[in-house]
């Protein structure tokens, strides 16, 4: 999957937050890639900054929040590398919704109720690639044909309170690929919907990276949702990326006491044998994420961690490779200790 | 298990009629329930599981008499409780309590956590001033929280820590029953573990039964006895969840257990084709529910309502088509 070109290149991004209690770290040296093509999941509880780091690469944090540091360089193929981080906002308008699309988790309040969702999609056509409105509209109908919905002719007239959840949600889909973007931002895109709408919505997102070769990072909190899902699989905790590597390394063997205890919380993973009687109670995970006002020195885990010792306190571990041929990289120190069949 | 069962709801069917348009013309009637009968046993968790729209939450809300069944009915030890009157209501209202799903939403946010858990007391009054005081606290700590908590208002809590106010605001009068509406959605994967946790410690610490309302079958699996699987206003198939989750018999069940991210393993394995959600909800006056979107469809799946039928002891399915499941029976 290691295209010559990387889509995106995130490097040492580091965000800060203004507010009154202090400077709050919310983003703390993340650096990844994703090739074209390529899925990468970043999946943290809420406060882990997965939000703020998809939000800063469409330059849309908000006001208290800026970019202390690190670059954000975005190269489509075929054109010059922008970085986001610096870019004046004339180019950012040009690249969201143009080179990067987005969707995000609430398809009723992202869509207009006022317009019909063929003039929503039309929109993107128009200001990005400066169609004609007969021409963008039936253009519409075929982005709606492409992401599934029957009828698509009839359903450019539609308004959004017209359609289920499920529906609005292609839609949105529909606004974010009209483009062709080289990536597409989720923001948890299916966790307002059912199981069996998620599925169908998983489907067609792996059927346009593979037929455009569109690049995605999959923002999420549900680590079982990616597993079949994404190529790779970076764990945010506390503003760092704790553990990154193949979503099947990652899930069978994780290196990260945080991303092995996350999956043990899973009720999925204890519901043991069938005639065993009732499973043991769920793992859960001690105490609270640190205050990213006032982060501890050492490991952001260390005092929730089961294994930390007084090496974990001091310093700053830094993200080092546990299995450098399939890249999968950990924050933890003593990831030695923590034997291979940790996940399975 | 008990022979009686602690609530039983039987041929529940519920209709929300539309009102009027501008132009006096009436849309169509929505039935959300129709003939929903399951029951719940004195300590039992039973998990009603079911996609949006499925009408599990209206379920929920007429076991606590916040929705007028429009047909059949609801009772609790036998007694019908849409009937209850006199002082009865009140009693009923200590047998069964019910937990939300936004712990946010359903704190009043100007009130101290020793107001919220302590209203329960004061309007059924139980207890004397200084008795309750001493009740609060350890309502407070069955549920984890500590005496510094009393004096503070629910903002100053994490999502986790309100979702425990809530539950030990349900528990003040003692109940016997729990309807618990998606109590662990709104939360984080760590954070759900330690309620769900809870919830099952005080089924073994009080004898709690619990109405479990839910989508998410890991979840429901996890801590349920029995599952009630609902679809479109219907209930599809009851069954104890081992059993359950090593032999689905609806289609619909197996549908659910081979999308659900993690569990997806044996049986097909693969995602089963599902039709465009526009085409998904057929006539409901007539046929099953699930036929547009069911694999083993017949044409008699259009016309007839296949009846939930008793077909081992312990399970109950609503399919024409009995052959698809029989061998396993």
């Amino acid at each position: 999957m290691a295209a010559s070109c990387p889509a995106l290149v995130v490097e040492g991004l580091n965000i800060h937050f203004h507010t009154r209690r202090g400077v709050v770290h919310a983003v703390d040296d993340v650096t990844f890639d994703i090739a074209p093509g390529e899925i990468v999941a970043l999946v943290g509880e809420s406060g882990s900054g997965k939000s703020v780091t998809s939000l800063s690469i469409m330059g849309l944090l908000p006001r208290i929040g800026h970019i202390a540091g690190g670059r954000l360089v975005f190269q489509p193929a075929g054109h010059a590398p922008v970085d986001l981080a610096t870019a004046p906002e004339k180019v950012l308008r040009k690249i969201r919704g143009g080179g990067i699309g987005m969707i995000f988790q609430e398809p009723m309040t992202s869509l207009n109720p006022a317009m019909t969702v063929g003039e929503q999609i039309a929109e993107a056509l128009v200001l990005h690639h400066q169609a004609d409105r007969r021409a963008a509209l039936a253009r519409a109908a075929d982005l709606l044909a492409a992401v599934g919905i029957a009828r698509p002719r009839e359903r450019v007239g539609s308004y959004p309170h017209q359609m289920s959840g499920g529906m609005r949600q292609r839609v949105m889909i529909a606004i974010a690929i009209a483009c062709r973007p080289a990536l597409l931002i989720a923001d948890e895109p299916t966790t307002a919907l059912d199981v069996t709408t998620q599925a169908q919505i998983l489907e067609i997102l792996q059927r346009l990276r593979r037929d455009t070769g569109m690049a995605i990072l999959f923002i999420t909190h549900n680590l079982s949702l990616v597993e079949a899902f994404a190529d790779r699989i970076m764990v945010m905790y506390a503003g760092q990326v704790v553990e990154c590597g193949n979503a099947r390394d990652v899930m069978t063997a994780p290196r990260h006491p945080y991303t092995k205890a996350l999956l043990d919380c899973l009720p999925v993973r204890h519901l043991g044998r069938p005639g065993d009687g009732a499973p043991p109670e769920l793992p859960t995970i001690p105490g609270h994420p640190p205050d990213l006002a006032h982060r501890p020195a050492g490991c952001a885990y260390a005092m929730r961690c089961d294994r930390a010792h007084d090496a974990c306190r001091t310093g700053h571990p830094d993200l080092q490779m546990a299995d450098a041929a399939h890249g999968h990289a950990t924050r933890c120190i003593a990831w030695r200790e923590m034997s291979v069949a940790a996940g399975a | 298990m008990s022979a009686f069962p602690l609530l039983s709801v039987r041929d529940l069917g519920v209709t929300f009629h539309a009102p009027r348009t501008l132009l006096g013309r009436r849309a169509r009637n929505v039935q959300a329930l129709d003939k929903i009968s399951f029951d719940i046993h004195a300590g039992e968790i039973v998990g009603i599981l079911g996609e949006s729209g499925s009408g599990k939450t209206t379920v929920g809300r007429c076991m606590v008499r916040l929705q007028q069944p429009t047909t059949g009915h609801v009772s609790f030890e036998g007694r019908d409780i849409q009937a209850l009157s006199g002082a009865d209501p009140g009693w009923y209202c200590r047998q069964v309590q019910m937990i939300f799903q936004d712990p946010a939403a359903s704190l009043n946010p100007r009130l101290r956590v020793r107001d919220i858990v302590a209203e329960g007391l004061d309007i059924h009054r139980i207890g004397t001033r200084e008795s309750r005081r001493e009740a609060v606290i350890d309502l407070l700590a069955s549920v984890g929280l500590g005496a510094d908590a009393l004096m503070r208002f629910a903002h100053e809590f994490s999502g986790g820590q309100r979702q425990r106010i809530g539950i030990a605001r349900a528990l003040a009068v003692g109940p016997r029953l729990i309807v618990a509406d998606e109590p662990v959605s709104a939360l984080d994967v760590s954070v759900q573990a330690k309620v769900i946790n809870l919830l099952r410690g005080l089924r073994e610490r009080l004898g709690l039964a619990m109405a479990f309302i839910s989508h998410d079958l890991p979840a429901v699996m996890f801590l349920c006895d029995r599952v009630v699987i609902m679809y479109l206003g219907r209930v599809m198939e009851i069954a104890p969840t081992g059993a359950f989750r090593t032999q689905p018999f609806h289609p619909y069940s197996r549908t659910l257990l081979a999308l659900a991210p993690g569990l997806r393993h044996g049986g097909e394995g693969r995602i089963p084709p599902t039709p465009d959600h526009a085409t998904a909800a057929p006539d409901l006056h007539h046929g099953c529910a699930f036929r547009n979107r069911c694999p083993h469809a017949v044409a008699a799946c259009a016309t007839v309502v296949p009846p939930l039928q008793q077909v081992t002891p312990q399970r109950w399915v609503a399919c024409l088509r009995p052959e698809i499941f029989h061998d396993a029976c």
